[in-house]
């Protein structure tokens, strides 16, 4: 008889201490998952205010952002915008900008995943080396290339044209991509290449339709990390151009600044404006990366 | 359990065109060739131009061997940069890419509400001008106007409400806070591409074997990645030393050189101040210095064979 | 697979693209310019001897290219060049002028990169003093002495102009603005606080102190790039130790930069930094991001030079620049051998010509077609700028601008800004040693003997 009590008793005692413990962990999961939440959004605000700040800027004068920098717009006036877009060619600039980074983010991503194949899949002697070269390219600081490509460039006859820039911009963005590119194809499971190999697929074959398809994903971030990098580039287009008609953007936004002073709300509308596009490539192509991720891709 | 690690080259065949190993070439060709021509030999050049005086404008060149070696050596300068690019190093391995690893493994599999808000936003301040980010931290690091101050002044804080860039001490980190929020971006979207190449399968037994989300990240899935993270970590160093524009933009290279790096000094000597013959040698060195930090990290992390890399 | 078979073709379209509209690439390039240089192995000295017989008197068609620095956002000088260029071309029909704007800072990276390359255009606009020292010795820039001499065209100008762009008794360019630095003052401020401008350094230290103790910071400065500061500098130096002294400096001989009186100075001004005359965090502020707190009223002065009347016009409220702007000279320092006739400033650019150019003659001609006093008034009254020729002042100047330009008349003559007085190496030590100072992390002595090491 006491036994039985005895037993009802600690039963029900283990049973509300095992409850108490799940509630327990449960509250220590849910705050946990509070936290990460709270974490992830306080960075989310940090990465994104600042731009949302350039795009408020861009509707005001510089007269109100001396006297308030955080202040709102008064009224959303696109007056700055029309200063910009009237001001200087910008239009010109914009396609400029588009035609450089377009085709040289094209041929990167092409010439990158060919050799990153090459590299990650074909044996031959002295691939190491190679591809250590490849990998000491990578540490070598724009600035110093400026004269000597400079002279190369004059001698080719290419100055004040986009092969002026386009021609470098693949070159720098080579070494990076390609390193990518290739580590990426080596984490590819083996049974995919078996599988195909045996239904007698070139190696060729094998690179455009089964290699890069499948690594859409590195493939989507090197194009918009080095469309953005074209995009944004400075230094060459200002040595390495003249003219308006072939300037890009970043070069021809500097109209913007003369002897020592800047005009803040107009260069925060142009460089919305510049931003623009950028969003865009990143936008489009962001669902090839989350595609690709969301997908879980290979299915052990 | 599924082994996705590194699978084997594939062999030629040797039967039809297509499969001789003459395509490696075919393939490799035209990345070799535009690196050979447009870094190469403008590295190598440089490399030449050390060992001369030479103003960069064009004019006459004269050899003066080892002279701005020595002048690099005995320069204090030069190695205050040093030190501040292997703290940007520093930063940059033990900081920034762990971090982004673990916000990118926490967007990925975590509970987490607005996920596809948090792929697009944290990859945003990537994509900005230089100009526009140095612009507008330069605002908020403004002693006066800065939301940074204005912040800490009314949270009672004042005394925290330091100029942060105009004085040496604070100079360099305000620098570098500005530097994680804007590359920290890529490398947490490329974690996540590689997050997603894990099949789903591996979690799941995982959890079955009573793995939390901590275990999960550090002891199954980091290890997949590896390799990747090995790439981060390589791309971390090198941008490192290279970095230039941000430093240059916020704050000069000062004050009195508290955010000097190599590369902002080389800008300086090289190209305003005439005098190409050192700033080559500046250059020159910079890869050097690359090349041994690149070093030193594979053996720390373990690759004996460089190609595992 | 479609995919790649898109990204293929659009890869091609791009690359056509890219052939037809690029390749062709503008008519600028002239290509007289490419054909005369022989492509050298490496960049060897600026051909002084291209040797190609300048088309003389002949109408053949001739393209130049012209460099400058004032773009869309200097709006006065802009237009102004566009439509000199315009007349130019109207009136010489066989000369046709290819003009481009570049960026202050930017232009400081393209021109010496393209002097090297031997890429650099025809006309190309300069700075001036020393910091033209490596161009001459590089022998980039073409003697002008032979089309000053013809026509008396020298005499139009300014005399001492010619101080800063004169070299070994050659003179190499054309100056182009001159500029005077003042102190800017609120005219509110000082009247809140019963101030007036003063006559001796002393009493803008008492001023100074007013201004502190009514929580006003005195003197607005921002030092991200020292060129703000060595005003205050260069002033000083010359206040108590005399223009002498200061040519000295520049000369590098006498007591050269070790002159006590610098260090004088350098310490007067370490002392105002301490005392908190100075924008709070100066050493982290651009120059231009001072401005605001001269605007609104948080700091009463600034030590400027007549640009900063172009910055006002834009950037300030409205009516600040005709209601609350005044200025005052520099005053002298009891004690000190300053003279206060003499001011800090001079020729803000110059224009020059390119040695490797081969239309030295056009280009010639095109300046002296801008540089007439007539068209000099003509710039100055879209500007407000005061330039390097005489009677460039225009019948309806601004009472601003009368009173400015009057200050250039009497002014016998003046210090250099100190990025013009020692050459640009030099210069590069001198800002952080500035800064240092001002920091408090150096003596006036250890900065004085830096900037001597510097110099030599």
């Amino acid at each position: 008889m006491s036994k039985n009590i005895y037993e009802n008793a600690t039963t029900k005692l283990s049973r509300t201490r095992s409850l108490f413990l799940r509630g327990w962990k449960r509250l220590g999961k849910i705050l946990s998952t509070i936290a990460v939440n709270l974490f992830l959004f306080v960075l989310f605000a940090w990465a994104v205010y600042p731009l949302i700040w350039q795009f408020l800027t861009s509707f005001r004068t510089n007269v109100d952002l001396f006297a308030n920098p955080w202040g709102l717009p008064t009224s959303f006036s696109l007056g700055n915008y029309v200063k910009v877009w009237n001001a200087s060619p910008l239009p010109r600039y914009f396609l400029n900008s588009l035609i450089v980074s377009a085709t040289s983010t094209v041929f990167i991503l092409l010439f990158s995943s060919m050799a990153a194949y090459a590299f990650a899949r074909l044996k031959f002697p002295g691939s190491t080396i190679l591809l250590m070269f490849l990998l000491s390219l990578y540490f070598v600081p724009p600035h110093i290339a400026l004269i000597p490509l400079l002279v190369m460039l004059k001698r080719l006859g290419l100055v004040d044209t986009y092969f002026a820039l386009i021609l470098p911009y693949i070159a720098f963005a080579i070494p990076f991509s390609t390193i990518l590119i290739r580590s990426f194809i080596l984490g590819l499971p083996q049974e995919l290449i078996d599988a195909a190999l045996v239904d007698g697929c070139s190696k060729i074959r094998l690179f455009f339709s089964i290699v890069l398809p499948v690594i859409r994903p590195i493939l989507a971030v090197v194009l918009v990390v080095q469309f953005v990098t074209c995009w944004n580039e400075y230094l060459f287009a200002l040595v390495f151009l003249h003219s308006r008609e072939v300037k890009t953007l970043p070069v021809g936004l500097l109209d913007f600044v003369g002897e020592y002073f800047t005009d803040w709300v107009a260069t925060a509308a142009g460089l919305t404006l510049a931003t623009i596009p950028v969003l865009i490539v990143y936008l489009v192509f962001r669902n090839q990366i989350i595609s690709g991720m969301t997908a879980g891709a290979i299915k052990g | 359990m599924t082994n996705v690690n590194q699978s084997g080259p594939v062999r030629s065949t040797g039967r039809r065109l297509w499969d001789r190993p003459h395509v490696v070439l075919l393939f490799l060709l035209p990345a070799v060739i535009m690196s050979v021509m447009f870094i190469a030999y403008p590295a190598a050049s440089s490399a030449y131009y050390s060992l001369f005086e030479w103003q960069g404008l064009g004019g006459s060149r004269q050899f003066v061997g080892l002279d701005n070696w020595h002048r690099l050596v005995e320069d204090p300068i030069i190695w205050v940069c040093v030190w501040h690019n292997i703290v940007l190093v520093i930063t940059a391995v033990f900081f920034q890419v762990p971090a982004a690893f673990v916000i990118a493994f926490l967007v990925a599999r975590a509970f987490v509400i607005g996920r596809s808000g948090y792929r697009v936003a944290y990859f945003l301040p990537v994509i900005l001008t230089v100009s526009v980010v140095g612009v507008l931290w330069t605002w908020i690091y403004h002693p006066q106007f800065g939301i940074l101050n204005e912040a800490l002044r009314g949270t009672g804080l004042d005394e925290l409400a330091l100029p942060w860039l105009g004085s040496s001490k604070t100079a360099l980190p305000a620098v570098i806070v500005v530097m994680l929020w804007r590359f920290t971006g890529f490398y947490i979207v490329l974690f996540m591409a590689a997050i997603a190449r894990v099949p789903e399968d591996i979690y799941d037994a995982a959890t079955v074997d009573g793995a939390n989300l901590w275990q999960l990240g550090a002891r199954i899935v980091a290890p997949m990645l590896w390799q990747v993270i090995l790439v981060a970590v390589t791309i971390a160093v090198v941008s490192s030393i290279k970095r230039f524009d941000l430093a240059y933009i916020m704050t000069a290279g000062g004050p009195v050189h508290a955010t000097e790096l190599l590369a902002t000094y080389l800008f300086k000597v090289g190209i305003l101040s005439f005098n190409m013959g050192y700033g080559s040698a500046i250059a020159t060195f910079l890869f050097l210095l690359t090349l041994a930090l690149v070093m030193i990290q594979f053996r720390g992390m373990g690759s004996q064979q460089i190609s595992e890399f | 697979m479609r995919v790649n078979r898109i990204v293929l073709v659009i890869a091609t379209l791009m690359l056509v693209l890219s052939v037809v509209v690029g390749g062709c690439g503008p008519t600028a390039t002239p290509a007289p310019a490419e054909l005369t240089e022989a492509p050298p192995a490496e960049p060897t000295k600026a051909p002084e001897a291209t040797a190609t017989p300048e088309p003389a008197a002949a109408e053949a068609e001739v393209t130049i290219t012209f460099w400058h620095l004032y773009t869309e956002a200097m709006a006065g000088a802009n237009s102004w060049f566009k439509d000199m260029v315009a007349e130019f071309e109207k009136e010489n029909p066989n000369i046709h002028v290819e003009m481009e704007t570049f960026g202050s800072d930017p232009y400081k990276t393209k021109l010496p990169t393209a002097l090297a390359a031997g890429e650099a255009a025809d006309a190309i606009h300069n700075m001036a003093g020393n910091y033209l020292l490596p161009n001459v010795e590089e022998g980039a820039l073409e003697p002008m002495d032979r089309y000053l001499d013809e026509g008396g065209w020298r005499d139009q100008f300014v005399p001492y102009t010619f101080d800063q762009t004169t070299f070994d008794g050659v003179t190499y360019c054309l100056p182009f603005s001159l500029r005077t630095v003042h102190i800017w003052y609120n005219k509110d401020v000082f009247s809140e606080y019963n101030l007036t401008p003063p006559e001796t350094f002393e009493e803008l230290l008492e001023i100074a102190d007013t201004l502190k103790a009514n929580g006003v910071t005195p003197f607005a400065l921002g030092m991200k790039m020292a060129w703000q500061a060595w005003f205050w500098q260069c002033y000083l130096f010359e206040r108590v130790a005399g223009y002498d002294a200061w040519l000295n400096a520049k000369n590098n001989t006498g007591n050269g930069w070790q002159d006590p009186g610098l260090i004088e100075a350098l310490g007067i001004m370490q002392d105002m930094a301490e005392k908190g005359y100075f924008t709070e965090g100066t050493l982290g502020l651009d120059p231009m991001d001072v401005n605001t707190s001269f605007f609104d009223g948080e700091a009463a002065m600034i030590l400027n030079g007549t640009f900063f009347v172009d910055q006002v016009k834009s950037l300030a409220p409205e009516g600040f620049l005709e209601n609350k702007l005044g200025y005052f000279n520099f005053p002298i320092i009891e004690g000190g051998k300053g003279n206060p006739k003499i001011q800090h400033g001079g020729v803000g650019a110059s224009y020059c010509i390119n040695a490797a150019s081969p239309h030295k003659d056009e280009v010639a001609k095109f300046y002296r077609f801008l540089f007439t006093p007539e068209h000099m008034k003509d710039l100055s009254a879209r500007t407000n700028w005061v330039m390097s020729m005489k009677d460039s002042l225009p019948e309806d100047a601004s009472p601003l601008l009368k009173s400015l330009a009057k200050e250039v008349e009497e002014m016998e003559t003046y210090v250099w800004y100190m990025d013009y007085t020692v050459f640009p190496e030099a210069y590069m030590t001198f800002e952080p040693v500035l800064q240092a100072l001002v920091d408090g992390s150096i003596t006036p002595e250890e900065a004085a003997a830096k900037m001597q090491e510097a110099v030599d």
